[in-house]
């Protein structure tokens, strides 16, 4: 059967300048940018918060480039990953693409898209008629969250009509958090760049510090990125398909002596936002990185993170499982 | 009826190549690739699954490359090629088809045209793929009758005879022989 899309008017800008007069007329609350669809068509046929108005950015040649340092919004995955200048400067980004879902989805997914994933939670990514039953959800039509429906406010259990806890599921997030990328956004007040690691917000609705209108432009990496040591490892119930249910991205520089000169690791999939350990793992710098240290790190992430029942697989098992992937990355990394 | 009025309204004439025929049809801006190809050209051989871009059965190649017809706008594809599953039997079976129905690739059939375009895609850039090119090029279908081995080995298969140019003869298996 087939999923009848709302009705929408669709706008197919050919330059950036023009995207953002269009968002610019129409209200960033009435209109959406539109990349590859995969994620914005699939929730527009549940009904999950359509918008008048979407603006097609794939006619935009400008978003599509690749450089060593530089990669358009509209790139995609499957571009990512056969790209030889991609495998060439930044190869962990070509490894993550083949992570995204499946080859059709890599075939029209895009890097920006992914990096801007709207956030998923099981109360959240369903139908229209499945949430119905339930009243909908704070993050669409609703007033109440179903995952954690108290919460504790001056010493006593309230309802939580405030807080989302929708998941951020992006493969990319926590690689181009680790990798140092910034973001170059465009919007009515100008360009601007932020980085990766403080685009992410806390609440599962806001789900960014972008400005309204504002739109992803490229992903920039500084120059020390290409010298990184990166993984990415991922949990998914199934390999072929899935979101993550976990996510755990670490980048590693050495000395000529083996010690730490850098060292970043992120986690995701485990909250509304990618989950950013660099501050604690500084304190390696300057250290071997042996399995004293990992076992430490593992550890630290494993009582930092508090997984909720948003996404498939357990909690409790997420957790655990969030230490056994961060021990495994290191210990590629720290071959 | 003022919303279907709306909609007739918005409507644009788009080119498409499809099947190497020139077909111009209205699109409203919400039309999927799908709903064009099912829809408007009467062409129902690709299928319409999960509708959210999990199952592949909506596989169609469009540009050259394997797009999933259900989560693509039409109007993304304005003067594009597009093959589907059509394409393939003119007047006789193309043996990638050949090889589905020999193998027993397919048994409800729902799948099977997704599934044939995107092994047509992966055949025309690797035309001896390993079962594990396999695997991952087939990842994005789904079919909950057979089971997949069949259809590898009908990939196999159809990619000998590809290859070769001449038919896979097919060889009962031992239990399937009576005397």
């Amino acid at each position: 059967m087939t999923m009848l899309l709302p009705q929408f008017e669709l706008h197919k800008p050919t330059t950036v300048e023009e995207a953002v007069a269009l968002v610019k007329k129409f209200g960033s609350d009435k209109s959406d940018f539109l990349a590859g669809g995969s994620d914005l068509l699939c929730n527009y046929k549940w009904g999950l918060n359509a918008r008048p108005n979407v603006i097609a950015l794939n006619g935009i040649s400008s978003l599509h480039t690749i450089e060593p340092l530089r990669l358009g919004a509209c790139v995609k995955l499957h571009e990512i990953a056969s790209s030889e200048t991609v495998a060439r400067s930044l190869p962990v980004l070509a490894y993550v693409a083949k992570k995204v879902a499946s080859v059709l989805i890599q075939e029209q997914a895009t890097i920006g898209g992914n990096a801007l994933l709207d956030t998923r939670c099981h109360f959240f990514n369903q139908s229209y008629f499945w949430r119905t039953s339930l009243g909908y959800c704070l993050k669409a039509d609703g007033t109440r969250c179903h995952v954690v429906p108290k919460i504790k406010r001056d010493g006593q259990l309230v309802e939580n009509g405030n807080e989302c806890f929708a998941t951020n599921c992006s493969d990319f997030a926590p690689v181009l958090i680790v990798l140092g990328a910034e973001y170059e956004l465009a919007g009515p007040k100008g360009t601007r760049k932020v980085k990766a690691s403080e685009f992410y917000h806390h609440d599962g609705r806001a789900r960014f510090v972008k400005e309204p209108g504002e739109m992803l432009v490229a992903i920039h990496f500084p120059e020390r990125a290409k010298t990184l040591t990166a993984g990415y490892k991922k949990l998914r119930p199934r390999e072929s398909w899935d979101f993550p249910s976990l996510g755990v991205a670490a980048a590693i520089a050495r000395d000529g002596k083996g010690k730490l000169e850098h060292f970043a690791l992120s986690v995701n999939a485990v909250d509304t936002y990618p989950i950013v350990f660099n501050t604690h793992v500084n304190q390696y710098l300057g250290k071997q990185l042996d399995d004293g240290a990992i076992d430490a790190i593992a550890e630290h992430v494993k009582t930092t993170v508090q997984p909720k029942l948003t996404v498939p697989m357990e909690p409790g098992y997420r957790k655990k499982m969030a230490a056994v992937f961060t021990r495994r990355l290191l210990k590629e990394l720290a071959v | 009826m003022e919303n279907v009025e709306t909609t007739l309204m918005n409507k644009r004439i788009l080119t498409f190549i499809v099947n190497g025929k020139k077909c111009e049809v209205a699109v409203a801006p919400n039309s999927t690739l799908a709903q064009v190809i099912r829809e408007d050209l009467n062409l129902t051989g690709t299928k319409v699954g999960c509708d959210m871009g999990t199952c592949g059965c909506c596989t169609v190649i469009a540009d050259g490359r394997p797009r999933l017809a259900c989560l693509t706008l039409a109007h993304e594809f304005e003067g594009s090629r597009i093959e589907t599953v059509e394409s393939l039997n003119d007047k006789t079976m193309h043996p990638i088809q050949r090889a589905w129905a020999e193998c027993g690739g397919s048994q409800c059939g729902y799948c099977t045209p997704g599934f044939i375009m995107t092994t047509k895609h992966l055949l025309d850039h690797n035309p001896n793929p390993s079962r594990e090119e396999m695997k991952e090029a087939l990842a994005g279908n789904l079919c909950r009758c057979t089971g997949f081995v069949k259809i590898y080995d009908a990939v196999e298969r159809a990619a000998k005879e590809l290859r070769t140019g001449a038919p896979v003869v097919v060889s009962p298996a031992p239990d399937e022989v009576r005397v």
